[in-house]
């Protein structure tokens, strides 16, 4: 066979160091100097010493004894003393015989007298020497289906071997000294002192050499990811991160590392320093495949994918702090890199990174139809939203498509293969739950809560090592319980939030999760309560979240915390007319969500009167979000109404009900129709409003929240009775929605109409009554001051 | 005379044995007596001589004199130290120290025009020279209490074996960080040390320098400078304290505060160009030296060189190869910082002068690292990427502390086409200094080549950081805000590069092209009418000039401002690809000024009739503005 031809060049392992420095190793320590000289001794009794081969091999029954003392001392991460270890060679001795306590003692006495000079190899004539018995052994084990040989290249003490012998070429003769002196203090003392500098100082069992650096790594950054709490302390993460950096100049994985720890503190530039070393230091690597080292006598070997996957993760982090711009264009870099370098994974990612970008850019883009017929005059945008809406949703399709063979070839190794086939099954049916979404499919009228929640569940399929699978699945969930609360479907919400936050178990690969899905659900669960005024079970549930999810240890999953406690205290506050605790809760809310910030700002400006600012700050607010023009319009209307101006609030509720229209949101249509009812009766059109009111009877009573439910009731009854109707049924539903002092003031609107009703000139003239309902409202307005002049919020 | 009966003995015994071996010889060939005689009694020194078949003198001779030995010692060790034979000053210096101490008696009483020093305290200073830290240390340690000198020398020799021996520990291990934790520098045990005996105290201002120095390895960069500054105030002339600060030092400001404070030396003076160096203050730095050179220090290498290096960092080539070559012929064999010359050079590709410089250097000079560095540099000018590689990497070994060659390494990369080890180079770079802006720069260039702007962004932000007055890395980083369609941005990096002093002539030129990208006629005019006020007589910029002149010829002719479109078009004419254009331009000015006299003649005699002639003009300035965007259309493909 001709030689293999290696093309002349500049050699990058010269270049870049040794990659030989480089090559993981096994910190060497006395307990493991002893434990290779054990090794070294039942070598020689298996396989002979020298040329001359044993003759007596150990069997099958003796091999398995001798590993499992073997791996039990490997994998213990303390050091034994020699005391120690001679027990446990001597049991060895027992089960083996063949003195291999004497000789294993004499070679380590030997070293430790001096006698001889320490070294971690095996003789030449091991590798070399022709051994007949052992090749009859072999064909004896192989009869036997023997399967445990000792040198097997994949078996872990192989490899343990391996890394012990590069780890002891590749000490200075500093080094050595430094271990042989340890060494002899290991036999001498009782104590054991830690070798304390060199390469093979003692570090933590976990980093101490970088195969074990990197697992950590690994398996921190899933933590952080998935349950901050479990995950070591940041700062002490950032410590071991700066030994390994010294240390193990090979983990380049601990930039990577360092830059989610940075995420987490909030500190966006050092995370994107961190990332960017990262990447630009994995753009050479050492080769994986000895085939391809040996093919091109290269250990380092360039990586272009860093190039690729480079762009995605800093697009993340602009992402989290924001800056969705910048994410946008770092996306798009990304998907031409991939398609330049026909990487489909990558252009997968990228292209789900992009899509999901765009729905946090536009707001909940999550309906199939975004612009408005009836909106001609501008045309154009409509247009180019419709376009980009529709490219989206091809790449969507493309990306839920996992069916394209390129997919599974384009993997290096099984693993990582099958971890990436279950990824992206994950991910494409969270495509398919966004699908629904963008169907409304669960926002039917009769969608009750089982069907929603069993229909969430036919997302569950795969299972993988790291739950990557559940996570995105839990993400699908999630977002399925916002888009529940925002389509006021609140039970059902709450039923499939209860669900996620229950199915949230610990086994044995992966902790209980803290993820923003958690969180969400947990939030969500929160709001259902609060819709039905349960606001002790509410606060009880936010105050454990608090205990879950603390801000200095989960700033993201917090922020949805802080969101949610605001705008439940505002709303418990505001109905019990503490307006200045609700400017407080408001402040709060300023940075955090600014649509509800305003909404909230400009209510509690219009209530204190300051009408002309309340109308600017709804106005002036640029919204994006399909619900949030809604709102706003809807809040713009009730102000109109509730200072007389008609005619804005006429035309303000055309536009909402325009959107309202066109969304599958089931609660918009009657918020809409309720304040148009609302706004012709405050203009004393009783008849009209009855009409429009009466017909949304069934929606409010699914979709409401006690609120919406309590206003509509008060509403009809004021409607029956100016049409000299008997209005006391609705009186009653009304009064059942506001148990327990939630809402004084609509109490007191409820016993005002009551006291008209039971008038001397009322329609059902009682006085006992009267004089009830006016001492009830006596003792309301002590307990509760304050008119109650805002009803139709 | 204990140890000479010793030694004698020791000469004996050794002579006795090799008798014995004789003998045994002869007894095998029976040419020697028979045994049983006495060994060596009637033997004589020439008979012996006779058998082994050596002949030598063995004539006793009279005792040494101790006055001459001595002087004769004294007049080689003096020669030696005035020639520089460092060897054989040690070798004198040597027995010196070890004279008996009857001899030393001697030497005291006799009489030398030197300094004196005990010969011990000499020998160790020998040793010093020859870098045999330690074992001057076990000498000084002897005298050190008689002699305050030989103190100095005691800590100063202790610093410098835990330095080299840091150094060689440094080489030694395989991995390149060995200082691990668990293990005291020996550094603050010559700190703690010095502190007891309260050096910084003593008279001896030296004494304090070396604490600073300590500090400086202790990296205890605060006490270091104030230790320094301490030394300065105390003893200005102390030069090395002033270079020990110029590290040290964090800002220019309170650098130059120091400076003036203390009495007007030319030492601070200097300092302060060392320090305008190093935070990149390049003109400032020319300045400064350029008074030093003024104030009377004219011709000495070391300013010119620096003026050199600084003229180089700031672009200025010509400038720098000038005074390069200055210093060249004063001094063939000065190589400090003459790999900047091969920069230049290179950058000018002047292939006979860089080969010439590169022949001349490694000839006398092959194991220096700026001779190396020369060399990669001769290669990369002749393209020949991989030995340039080769010669960069040599030149790493011999420096490694040297960042700009990472930055080197990494640009032959690029011209190999290989990112992923360009990219780990400037990573070593950066890693090395991440104050040098080339680290960033050349890996924001590889992003940007690659077509990833928005990824490189980045790189070219730091750059710019490390350089903030930089207009090249501004003009880069402008370019990569436009293709971001971040208009604004780019145009406020452009702007800067323009007035932070444009080198490469491109940031007008760039903010034009993007005003006029942007279709913001009115600013790209401005710009271009800037741009040309500057580059009209720059020959290297003429396409763009042209293109600058037709531009605004047709602007000023579309927005009727027909003087100035007159003007341009004029400009045209010089040009031979624009004559056309110019000619094009003056007729339909001509046309124009034709129709205005005629429609003005007409509405004097129908004024009052219709307004349609009055219109005309327009619609016919309507029909020219279609032909000229035609025609501009067409000049865009004529120029580029």
């Amino acid at each position: 066979m001709p030689p293999h031809k290696i093309r002349a060049g500049i050699n990058l392992d010269t270049i870049f160091g040794n990659p030989l420095v480089n090559v993981t190793g096994e910190p060497i320590t006395p307990t493991k100097i002893a434990i290779f000289y054990l090794i070294r001794t039942l070598f020689q009794s298996h396989f002979g010493i020298g040329a001359v081969p044993s003759l007596k091999p150990f069997d099958k029954y003796e091999k398995t004894k001798a590993f499992s003392v073997l791996y039990s001392l490997i994998l213990r991460d303390a050091e034994v003393s020699y005391e120690d270890f001679r027990i446990i060679a001597r049991m060895l001795n027992d089960e083996l015989d063949r003195s291999v306590y004497y000789h294993f003692t004499c070679s380590v006495e030997r070293l430790a007298n001096g006698e001889e000079q320490l070294e971690m190899l095996f003789e030449d004539s091991f590798y070399t020497a022709k051994r007949p018995t052992h090749e009859n052994v072999l064909k004896r084990e192989t009869k036997e289906m023997d399967m445990l040989t000792f040198m097997s290249s994949t078996s872990f003490m192989y490899v343990w071997i391996k890394r012990v012998m590069i780890q002891y070429t590749r000490t200075s003769q500093e080094g050595i000294f430094t271990l042989t002196r340890n060494f002899h203090e290991w036999i001498n003392k009782e104590k054991i002192s830690p070798i304390q500098h060199g390469i093979n100082v003692k570090l933590p069992f976990d980093i101490d050499c970088s195969v074990r650096a990197r697992q950590w790594i690994g398996e921190q950054l899933r933590l952080i990811q998935f349950c901050p709490s479990r995950a070591m302390p940041y700062s002490e993460i950032m410590n071991w991160c700066n030994i390994i950096r010294r240390r193990h100049r090979d983990v380049s994985e601990v930039n990577l590392m360092e830059a989610i720890v940075q995420i987490q503190l909030q500190d966006p530039p050092s995370a994107v320093d961190s990332l960017k070393e990262f990447f630009d230091l994995s753009m050479l690597h050492l080769t994986e495949s000895a085939n391809a080292a040996l093919n091109t006598l290269k250990l380092i070997a360039s990586n272009p994918g860093a190039m690729r996957y480079g762009p995605i993760l800093q697009g993340r982090i602009c992402r989290i702090f924001g800056d969705r711009i910048s994410a946008h264009t770092l996306f798009t870099e990304s998907i031409q890199q991939s398609q330049v370098n026909v990487d489909d994974m990558c252009n997968r990612i990228a292209n789900i990174e992009l899509t999901i970008n765009e729905v946090f850019m536009a707001g909940p883009i999550l309906m199939r139809v975004v612009c408005d017929p009836s909106k001609k005059d501008d045309n154009e945008n409509s247009d180019n939203s419709k376009n980009e809406v529709r490219t989206l949703q091809d790449t969507i399709h493309a990306a839920a498509d996992i069916n394209m063979p390129t997919c599974r070839t384009l993997q290096k190794s099984v693993k990582e293969d099958y971890e990436l086939h279950a990824y992206l099954v994950s991910l494409s049916k969270f495509m398919l739950c966004i699908e629904d979404l963008m169907d409304g499919k669960y926002f039917r009228f009769n969608s009750t809560a089982d069907y929603v929640a069993v229909g969430l569940h036919r997302l569950r399929l795969m299972s993988d090592a790291q739950s990557k699978g559940r996570v995105v699945e839990d993400f699908a969930g999630a977002i399925m319980t916002s888009a529940l609360i925002q389509s006021g479907m609140y039970n059902q919400a709450r039923r499939a939030s209860e669900e996620l936050l229950v199915n949230n178990n610990e086994t044995k690969s992966c902790p209980k999760f803290e993820t923003e899905n958690q969180v969400v659900a947990g939030v969500n669960f929160v709001y259902s309560l609060a819709s039905i005024g349960d606001y002790d079970t509410a606060f009880d549930t936010l105050s454990s979240l608090k205990l879950v999810f603390p801000e200095d240890v989960n700033w993201l999953c917090s922020r949805h915390i802080t969101i949610c406690s605001n705008i439940i205290n505002f709303e418990k506050d505001f109905l019990l007319n503490q307006y200045s605790a609700c400017f407080d809760h408001v402040q709060a809310l300023s940075s955090l969500a600014p649509l509800e910030f305003v909404l909230r700002k400009s209510l509690l400006l219009a209530v204190t009167g300051k009408l002309s600012e309340a109308v600017l700050l709804l106005k002036e607010y640029k919204c994006e979000d399909v619900r949030g023009m809604m709102r706003i319009h809807m809040q713009l209307a009730t102000i109109g109404t509730a200072y007389g101006r008609y005619d804005a609030s006429e035309y303000h509720l055309e536009e909402a009900g325009k959107i309202a229209i066109n969304t599958h949101f089931q609660d918009a249509n009657f918020l809409v129709t309720r304040r148009i009812g609302s706004m012709l009766l405050t203009r004393c059109m009783p008849e009209e409003a009855y009409q429009i009111l009466a017909s949304l009877i069934d929606r409010v009573e699914s979709f409401g929240t006690y609120i919406e439910k309590a206003i509509y009731y008060v509403s009809m009854a004021r409607c029956l009775r100016m049409q000299g109707e008997d209005p006391r049924d609705f009186l009653r539903k009304c009064k059942l929605q506001i148990l327990n002092n939630r809402w004084p003031a609509m109490e007191k609107l409820i016993l005002t109409e009551l006291t008209i009703l039971h008038h001397s000139r009322g329609m059902f003239p009682d006085e006992n009554r009267m004089t009830w309902a006016t001492e009830q409202f006596s003792k309301l307005e002590a307990d509760f001051p304050g008119t109650c002049t805002w009803l139709f919020v | 005379m204990f140890d000479d009966d010793d030694k004698f003995d020791g000469a004996l015994e050794r002579s006795l044995s090799r008798l014995t071996l004789i003998k045994k010889a002869g007894a095998r060939s029976s040419a020697l007596p028979a045994a049983g005689q006495p060994y060596y009694a009637d033997l004589s020194p020439f008979e012996v001589s006779q058998m082994s078949g050596v002949s030598i003198s063995m004539v006793q001779r009279e005792a040494i004199d101790s006055r001459q030995f001595i002087s004769e010692l004294e007049w080689l060790h003096q020669q030696t130290v005035d020639r520089c034979f460092l060897d054989a000053e040690m070798w004198a210096g040597e027995i010196l120290a070890y004279l008996p101490n009857k001899w030393r008696e001697d030497a005291d009483s006799m009489d030398f025009s030197t300094p004196r020093h005990s010969y011990t305290s000499r020998f160790a200073r020998t040793l010093i020279k020859n870098k045999d830290f330690r074992r001057a240390g076990h000498f000084l340690e002897k005298t050190m209490t008689e002699n305050p000198s030989d103190r100095f020398l005691y800590y100063r020799t202790l610093f410098l074996a835990h330095f080299q021996e840091h150094l060689e520990n440094d080489s030694e291990g395989i991995e390149r960080k060995t200082s691990f934790t668990g293990k005291k520098s020996p550094f603050s045990d010559i700190y703690q040390k010095m502190q007891d005996e309260k050096l910084r105290e003593n008279d001896d201002v030296w004494f304090e320098y070396l604490m600073g120095l300590v500090e400086v390895q202790l990296g205890l960069k605060k006490e270091a400078e104030k230790s320094f500054k301490s030394v300065i105030v105390k003893e200005p002339r102390l030069w090395p304290a002033w270079e020990g600060l110029t590290l040290l030092i964090q800002d220019i400001e309170d650098a130059d505060s120091f400076a003036t404070s203390l009495e007007s030396l030319w030492m601070a003076d200097w300092f302060m160009v060392l320090v305008l160096q190093r935070f990149q203050q390049h003109s400032m730095a020319i300045q400064k030296a350029e008074q030093l050179v003024a104030r009377g220090l004219s011709g000495f290498p070391m300013i010119i060189t620096k003026i050199a290096s600084c003229s180089n960092a700031r672009h200025d080539h010509d400038q720098a190869i000038a005074n390069f070559e200055d210093v060249r012929k004063m001094d063939p064999f000065r190589l400090t910082d003459l790999h900047l010359l091969s920069d230049s050079l290179y950058i000018r590709n002047d292939h006979k002068k860089l080969s010439e410089l590169a022949q001349d250097v490694y000839e006398s000079h092959k194991f220096r690292w700026e001779t190396c560095c020369i060399v990669a540099n001769y290669h990369a000018m002749r393209r020949d990427s991989e030995h340039a590689i080769k010669f960069f990497q040599r030149a790493l070994r011999l420096n490694p502390g040297f960042a700009a060659l990472w930055v080197l390494i990494g640009h032959e990369f690029m011209e190999m086409k290989n990112h992923a080890a360009a990219c780990v180079s400037y990573r070593r770079a950066i890693e090395i200094d991440p104050a040098d802006h080339r680290g960033w720069y050349g890996l924001g260039q590889m992003y940007d080549i690659m077509k990833m702007p928005a990824y490189s962004l980045y790189y070219y932000q730091e750059a710019q950081k490390c350089k903030p007055h930089d207009s090249r890395l501004l003009v880069a980083l402008g370019e990569v805000y436009a293709k971001l369609q971040e208009i604004e941005d780019a145009e406020k990096c452009f702007t800067g590069a323009y007035l932070f002093g444009d080198v490469e002539g491109n940031a007008l030129w760039n903010l034009a092209k993007l005003h006029e990208k942007c279709t913001d006629h009115y600013k790209a005019a401005q710009v271009f009418e800037v741009f040309l006020a500057v580059y009209e007589l720059v020959t290297s910029a003429e396409e763009k000039v042209m293109y600058a002149v037709g531009y605004l010829a047709n602007h000023y002719f579309k927005y009727k401002n027909f003087e100035k479109a007159h003007d341009y078009a004029t400009k045209c004419m010089a040009y031979e690809s624009l004559c056309q254009e110019g000619n094009r331009l003056f007729r339909e000015i001509s046309k124009i000024h034709q129709r205005e006299a005629e429609t003005s003649a007409e509405g004097g005699t129908k004024r009052a009739a219709t307004p349609g002639p009055s219109n005309q003009p327009e619609g016919a300035a309507e029909v020219v503005e279609g032909g000229e965007e035609e025609m501009s259309e067409g000049e865009d493909e004529l120029t580029f």
